[in-house]
């Protein structure tokens, strides 16, 4: 007998999730209110899902939807995104102040890319899911994830090394 | 691990990045599926209005099963992938690929020809039904086959409108010369009405399997002898007849026999007032009279297009509503004995119901629907949807995958846990169908799981299900 799809169940998995899960879509949009649009939409589409039981895994579906909408939905606002930096509450000392100002150098770099590369860096770099991982989540190919990865790290060392921060994120020379 | 790894890491990991939590998330996560689902309807084309009259009446419709999105809202679990535990005790359906008789196991899924290559006769079959212990197939015009196979026969001779008595496996036509005969295999013909007796082709075995209404009508000319005119139920055993309905004097109607109420106590019928094709398509009224006779007949709904009868209990559920266009203006009734006051059970006017079908129990009614439009098509996307007999809780089970299919004929399992409808490809143009089923729970009416196909390129199907062999 198929387990019915509870929504009580589904707000407890909202409960538990949705710290990390904003802070993944923030990483993925690079920017707050396109992440929290980002969140809204993924979880309303997985919960009509959910009612439908069409979810095995919960957090791999939202993690899914999360992806394939922002990559094919945030094109134009990622090209667009108007990028600042928001250090609020955060009191960085004298030798710190070097390596935030690579963080955000790189942050900047990254939603340069087109966003089928950063969402391959995010997913990457952020969840640490391995090339058939990552082409499970985006539905394509190891191949792809791979050639898209290499593209974007490319395009980010050319990025960076135009900003004169190459290498200066721990003191290390070269990417 | 290089520096560039390592620094997009940091970055991406930057505790700054962090968002505030949203207090009390879910509403606005259903409004934010509610939106999605409205506008997917919507993208579907030409259901704005029907999705807005659904969201303000507060239906709630199955997730993404909506007409909206192109994807199927429950993937398909192929039919002899796994599951078939749960399918034993479905038993079998009877269907027609091409000029081939088909039958199909639900638990198994497994497939064989009863009939290869029959030509005219199994491709053009208007009727198609398993004797009540699945033992035979009526097809064509009076044609029985083996359901494991075997020679074809007729054991009425030509024979058109062929059914089965639900109690045995006799089979009742009228003959080409408007007598009534039964039969069956193996038995020996026999003429239960003579030749000439006036037999129009509309009769209903009743529930017990002991009596037939037969309706009584030839055309004649002014003044017309319409004394006979009428329904007229005959005893099987005895072959005597009495007359329980008399057409009116002066009145050219012919009174269609549709069915008999499960207590066997009221025969239905919709009285054709000029026996005329054209005025049917357009919707008869249903009347219901007393199988006893002796009472004038009760109007149940001034006008409904041809359909089989779906009991819900004792409560007839019916799509009424007159025109020829498919949809425009059919709404879901229910009326019971002995007043058959009909009261509405589909919700609101948006939608156009048809082919109601009720669940064992008589708690769920399946049924398709369809934007309430005057469109005259066949090939019109529809939905398969449930809802309690009492018309709440309307849901949509089966969407129209983004306006590419049309469903139909939905059909209950004996234990009520389980609905078979047949599934047409509409766009981009009219296509096949195929056949699935929909796991349902019982509890709630939502579809649990999608099976299927377990058949394709069907025209017509019979189900038999064991369960309630040889019940009234």
């Amino acid at each position: 007998v198929l387990p019915v799809a509870s929504e009580d169940e589904f707000a407890e998995f909202v409960a538990g999730s949705l710290p990390r899960l904003l802070r993944f879509g923030h990483v993925l949009t690079g920017d707050a209110a396109a992440a929290e649009d980002l969140v809204q939409t993924a979880l309303g589409r997985s919960l009509r899902a959910w009612r439908a039981h069409r979810i095995d895994d919960l957090h791999a579906y939202v993690r899914r939807v999360m992806v394939n909408s922002y990559a094919s939905s945030w094109r134009r606002r990622a090209a667009a995104e108007v990028l600042t930096a928001n250090p609020a509450a955060w009191m960085p000392g004298v030798d710190e102040a070097t390596r935030v100002d690579d963080r955000d150098a790189v942050w900047r770099a990254l939603l340069r890319l087109p966003p089928r590369q950063r969402a391959v860096i995010v997913l990457r770099y952020y969840e640490d899911l391995s090339e058939q991982e990552i082409a499970a989540v985006m539905a394509i190919s190891a191949g792809t994830v791979k050639s898209q990865a290499a593209r974007a790290l490319r395009r980010l060392a050319g990025l960076l090394a135009s900003t004169g921060l190459a290498g200066a994120g721990n003191g290390r020379s070269g990417a | 691990m290089s520096d560039l790894e390592d620094r997009i890491r940091e970055s991406l990991t930057d505790p700054r990045r962090g968002l505030p939590s949203w207090r009390d998330p879910m509403p606005r996560i259903r409004r934010a599926a509610r939106r999605q689902r409205i506008r997917l309807a919507a993208r579907a084309g030409g259901v704005t209005a029907a999705a807005a009259t659904l969201a303000v009446a507060g239906i709630v419709l199955v997730s993404a099963a909506g007409p909206g999105p192109r994807r199927p809202a429950m993937p398909a679990v192929p039919c002899h992938s796994r599951g078939s535990g749960q399918r034993a005790g479905l038993g079998v359906v009877a269907f027609v690929r091409g000029s081939s008789l088909l039958v199909v196991d639900l638990a198994t899924c497994r497939q064989r020809a009863v009939v290869r290559h029959g030509g005219q006769a199994v491709r053009d079959t208007g009727n198609l039904s398993f004797s009540p212990d699945g033992r035979w197939i009526a097809f064509g015009q009076g044609s029985v086959v083996a359901a494991a196979g075997g020679p074809v026969t007729s054991p009425l001779g030509t024979a058109l409108d062929a059914a089965w008595s639900p109690s045995a496996d006799v089979l009742a036509a009228v003959t080409p010369r408007s007598g009534v005969a039964t039969g069956g295999p193996g038995q020996k013909r026999r003429l239960l009405l003579p030749d000439g007796w006036g037999a129009s082709g509309l009769f209903a075995f009743d529930p017990a399997g002991r009596q037939l209404a037969v309706t009584r009508y030839s055309f004649c000319t002014k003044p017309c002898p319409s004394a006979d005119r009428g329904i007229w139920v005959v005893d099987l055993r005895t072959g005597r007849a009495r007359q329980v309905y008399r057409v009116p004097r002066g009145h050219d109607v012919s009174p269609g026999v549709a069915g008999w109420s499960p207590d066997g106590r009221w025969i239905l019928f919709q009285p054709d007032p000029s026996n005329s094709a054209s005025v049917a398509m357009d919707g008869l009224p249903l009347d219901a009279v007393p199988a006893a006779g002796g009472s004038r007949p009760v109007q149940v709904v001034p006008s409904m297009l041809s359909q089989p009868l779906a009991w819900c209990g004792g409560r007839l559920v019916v799509s009424a509503g007159g025109g020829r266009f498919t949809f425009h203006h059919k709404h879901l009734v229910a009326a019971g004995p002995p007043a058959w006051r009909a009261s509405p059970v589909s919700p609101g006017p948006a939608l156009g119901w048809m082919q109601p079908a009720c669940d064992p129990a008589g708690a769920w009614v399946a049924a398709i629907a369809a934007p309430n439009r005057d469109v005259i098509a066949l090939a019109r996307p529809s939905g398969l949807w449930a809802l309690r007999a009492d018309g709440s809780a309307a849901h949509l089970l089966a969407g129209t995958g983004g306006g590419r299919y049309q469903m139909n004929q939905p059909q209950w399992s004996a234990d009520g846990q389980w609905v078979l409808f047949s599934r047409t490809t509409v766009v981009p143009r009219p296509g096949s169908s195929s056949l699935f089923l929909l796991r349902i729970d019982p509890a709630t009416g939502r579809g649990l799981r999608l099976v299927g196909p377990v058949a394709r390129d069907t025209t017509m199907f019979s189900w038999y299900r064991p369960r309630d062999a040889g019940a009234a």
